[in-house]
């Protein structure tokens, strides 16, 4: 029984299509921990987000964007992918490990590439142990 | 515009650590502009300071705010309801909202999260070139626009020094050489002539060398 799971945040971009109608909230429920944030474009996300998603009590905040030749706005893909660089930075000198954050290309219309992308990042953060106490300490 | 960069947080947190609350308070004007102290970079700062301090277990009280101008008292008033409830105010303005910051809550720290460096313009998107020291002479006008005491690193107001190679300057190949600018920029006008009138030594009592400045404009006081 998974009475702890894992807190991970994914912001993915809307013109994936990762799901049809109603899955999300199917995914949603087969995954405890994640949380789906759905974003008009990953270049929407800023290194400010993530770190506030951290300091809200995310364990690890993944980024799906499209292919870079794919996008839809042409630069959102390449930006996100620089912005949780950016934002990586912050986390290697604050001390805390930079995989928390973590930026992938996805295959349109594929969940199961998602899936497989969080298999791997939960083992990833997995084997950090309980991230941070952040979210307690500060929501007072 | 004025530009500066972020210190590193170690840095910060030095100056921090002994208060228990923390009124973050970005600028969202010039260090906007270059991304050093702007809306986004004040609530990455107080996120990153509040993910440093919990990795520790410790909490101090970061709360964020900003303000339009940290260098002008009407906008300054408008955090005046948050100080009282805060220890002190680390300020992502320039040294000048910094210094602002001071003179109007006098009973604050006021630590300083940025460094200033320059007065510059947005080259491209992530590039900000210093075009302007603050002379207090300008003579633009017979450069063509491009100021030798700013982009010429020997500040040299008569001619290139020769040094240069293939548009670079020899101090730093990096640096675009102020002269090879000067004179391009003169002959794409077709106004190389102004190259003939003497321009003399820079006066630099105008400048900061001549102590802080102060302009006084009897018509726009009170």
């Amino acid at each position: 029984m998974e009475t702890n799971p894992i807190r991970i945040v994914v912001y993915h971009c809307r013109n994936l299509r990762l799901f049809k109608n109603g899955e999300q909230k199917a995914f949603a429920r087969s995954r405890p921990g994640v949380t789906l944030v759905a974003l008009p474009c990953s270049g929407k996300v800023e290194a400010h987000h993530l770190l506030k998603t951290l300091a809200g009590g995310a364990q690890g905040v993944l980024v799906c964007g499209c292919a870079e030749a794919a996008c839809q706005y042409l630069e959102g893909s390449m930006r996100a992918h620089k912005r949780v660089a950016y934002a990586r930075s912050w986390l290697r000198q604050i001390g805390i490990e930079t995989e928390r954050l973590q930026f992938v290309h996805l295959p349109p219309m594929d969940g199961n590439a998602l899936d497989e992308a969080l298999n791997g990042f939960t083992a990833r953060l997995e084997s950090f142990g309980n991230v941070t106490s952040v979210a307690k300490i500060q929501a007072g | 515009m004025i530009v500066a960069e972020l210190k590193p947080i170690n840095e910060i947190r030095n100056m921090i650590d002994r208060y228990s609350s923390i009124l973050v308070v970005g600028c969202d004007s010039c260090v906007a502009e270059c991304a050093a102290g702007g809306q986004r970079e004040t609530m990455l700062l107080a996120a990153a300071l509040k993910l440093s301090y919990g990795r520790e277990n410790k909490g101090p009280r970061i709360t964020e705010a900003w303000l339009d101008r940290q260098c002008v008292d009407d906008f300054i008033d408008r955090i005046a309801d948050q100080v009282p409830e805060h220890e002190a105010i680390l300020s992502l303005g320039c040294g000048a909202g910094v210094q602002a910051l001071a003179r109007v809550y006098t009973d604050k720290p006021i630590i300083p999260a940025l460094n200033t460096l320059f007065i510059g313009e947005t080259q491209m998107r992530g590039v900000w070139q210093e075009n302007c020291l603050g002379c207090g002479q300008c003579k633009l006008g017979y450069f063509g626009a491009v100021c030798p005491v700013t982009r010429c690193s020997k500040k040299l107001m008569n001619g290139p020094c020769g040094g240069s190679k293939g548009g670079q300057c020899e101090v730093n190949s990096e640096i675009q050489c102020g002269w090879d600018m000067i004179i391009r920029r003169l002959e794409g006008l077709g106004e190389l002539d102004r190259l003939s009138e003497y321009v003399p030594p820079v006066d630099w009592s105008t400048s900061h060398s001549g102590g802080p400045r102060r302009v006084v404009r009897e018509d726009q006081k009170p």
